[in-house]
């Protein structure tokens, strides 16, 4: 594991423009809060369907994080970029509502199947593959999703923050509010666990 | 670290694929697999792990209308908040002088309706904000008695310490029916001294009794509008309503 000193951590990623974005946005802003979201909005969904897996959770989710971005902004000191930033109060969101949702979830299987269902078909018709694997990629795409709603919410985060976001161990950490060693055993199971389960894959 | 054992090694594949081992062990890593296909292989397995995590986030739909309505609806929602905030604060903060000009009213036979409003930039220094000089401006010392800052919903504003003396000037414009509003800008400053008033409006009633008003709500106190804990100055303005009352409260 590379150890980067902290300090340069310090406004790194925080780019001049974003700077002043936020800054705009911290004074009450509305075209800079609209921009802000624009920016952001689609990450932000799309991190959320991957933790709960379910559309309206996410979209719900979604405007909860604008809403605590909006109030918080005050207190960004720079301290990882703004995306990282926003990356983390989505985990914590997403932490807050899954603890009610899995429970709900066990007798309601209203989920991404259904989700994909009601309007996937054309985004995985979009992606180009002929129609005789159409069937074998969504199959798979399912048994993915199942496997990954079964890790434990903390090792779900790290691998889908990793594998589907890009970010860096330094980044999880901030966004799981851990220490990068704790990434690094986590992603470590999380994989592990994955692999057992879709072992043919 | 040469000489990994494949269990010793396995521990870090994971780390490995993600780049995100120190140089030397990714160095020893990278020796180990040269030699061990069964290593090689899991690091396969891991690589393809990703990419069909990958593949089942692509196939998801991304209902764009969807989110962007979303959105907009949240940048409505957190800006009535916003407004509603400041007008709660601001009202909460100058119910003390409200009540104190109320009962002044009341003995005078009048009703006197005082009200302080936000300050929307009306004594600002006297530059486009956006300009050269306003950005120079208000970075110099925003919030200092010479750049006076508008209250926003972030900032504790000021709260009456003494009110204005305005009792002489109430019994003195009881005695016309005419309906009489005076509107005060001026600055609170970190001191919390009301400095720099000048009128905005005066609809009625003589040079004198304006200019005693100006001077009546420059000896008012305040405890400094705050900032993150620092007072800050901000601009401000009085509307000082007068009106006879008809048997009816004002509140
Ligand atoms: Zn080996």
């Amino acid at each position: 594991m590379s150890a980067k000193p902290a300090a340069a951590l310090a406004w790194t990623g925080v780019e001049t423009g974003e700077a002043a974005l936020i800054a705009r946005c911290s004074a009450g802003d509305e075209v800079a809060c609209s921009d802000l979201v624009e920016q952001h909005q689609r990450m932000v969904y799309q991190l959320a369907l991957h933790l709960l897996g379910d559309h309206n959770e996410a979209l719900d989710v979604s405007q909860e994080v604008f809403l605590r971005v909006f109030r918080t902004l005050g207190t960004f000191k720079g301290q990882s970029s703004l995306r990282t930033w926003i990356y983390r109060i989505v985990v914590n969101q997403a932490w807050n509502r899954q603890r009610w949702w899995r429970r709900r979830r066990q007798g309601d299987q209203v989920s991404l199947d259904e989700h994909v269902r009601a309007r996937g078909e054309r985004a995985f018709r979009d992606a180009g593959p002929a129609p005789d694997r159409l069937l074998d990629q969504k199959e798979t795409a399912d048994r993915v999703w199942r496997a990954l709603e079964q890790l434990p919410f903390e090792q779900r985060t790290a691998i889908v923050l990793r594998e589907i976001d890009g970010l860096s161990y330094e980044e999880i950490a901030f966004s799981l509010g851990v220490a990068g060693g704790t990434v690094k055993s986590r992603l470590a199971r999380a994989r592990e666990a994955l692999r057992a389960q879709l072992v043919d894959l | 670290m040469t000489r990994l054992t494949c269990a010793r090694l396995r521990r870090h594949l994971s780390g490995f694929c993600d780049r995100e081992l120190t140089v030397q062990e990714m160095c020893a890593v990278e020796t180990h697999l040269e030699r061990c296909k069964g290593c090689a292989r899991e690091v396969e397995r891991l690589q393809r792990l990703g990419q069909v995590i990958r593949r089942a986030a692509t196939g998801l739909p991304l209902p764009l209308d969807e989110i962007a309505r979303a959105g907009q609806a949240t940048v409505a929602r957190a800006e009535a908040e916003r407004e509603q905030s400041v007008r709660v604060r601001m009202s909460r903060a100058f119910e003390d002088m409200h009540l104190v000009w109320a009962a002044l009213a009341a003995t005078a036979a009048t009703g006197l309706c005082a009200a302080l409003l936000v300050g929307v930039g009306y004594l600002a220094p006297q530059v486009r904000a956006d300009s050269l000089a306003g950005i120079l401006a208000a970075l110099a010392a925003p919030g200092s008695n010479l750049y006076p800052v508008s209250i926003d919903e972030r900032m504790v504003p000021p709260r009456v310490v003494r009110e204005p003396a305005v009792s002489a000037l109430v019994e003195e414009s009881s005695s016309t029916d005419d309906d009489v509003v005076f509107a005060l800008a001026a600055v609170v400053t970190r001191e919390g001294l009301v400095v720099r008033p000048s009128v905005l409006r005066a609809s009625a009633g003589d040079h004198e009794t304006v200019s005693r008003l100006v001077r009546a709500v420059s000896e008012a106190r305040f405890s400094p509008a705050s900032f993150a804990g620092a007072p800050v100055a901000v601009n401000m303005v009085w509307v000082v309503t007068h009106t006879t009352v008809r048997g009816k409260t004002i509140s």
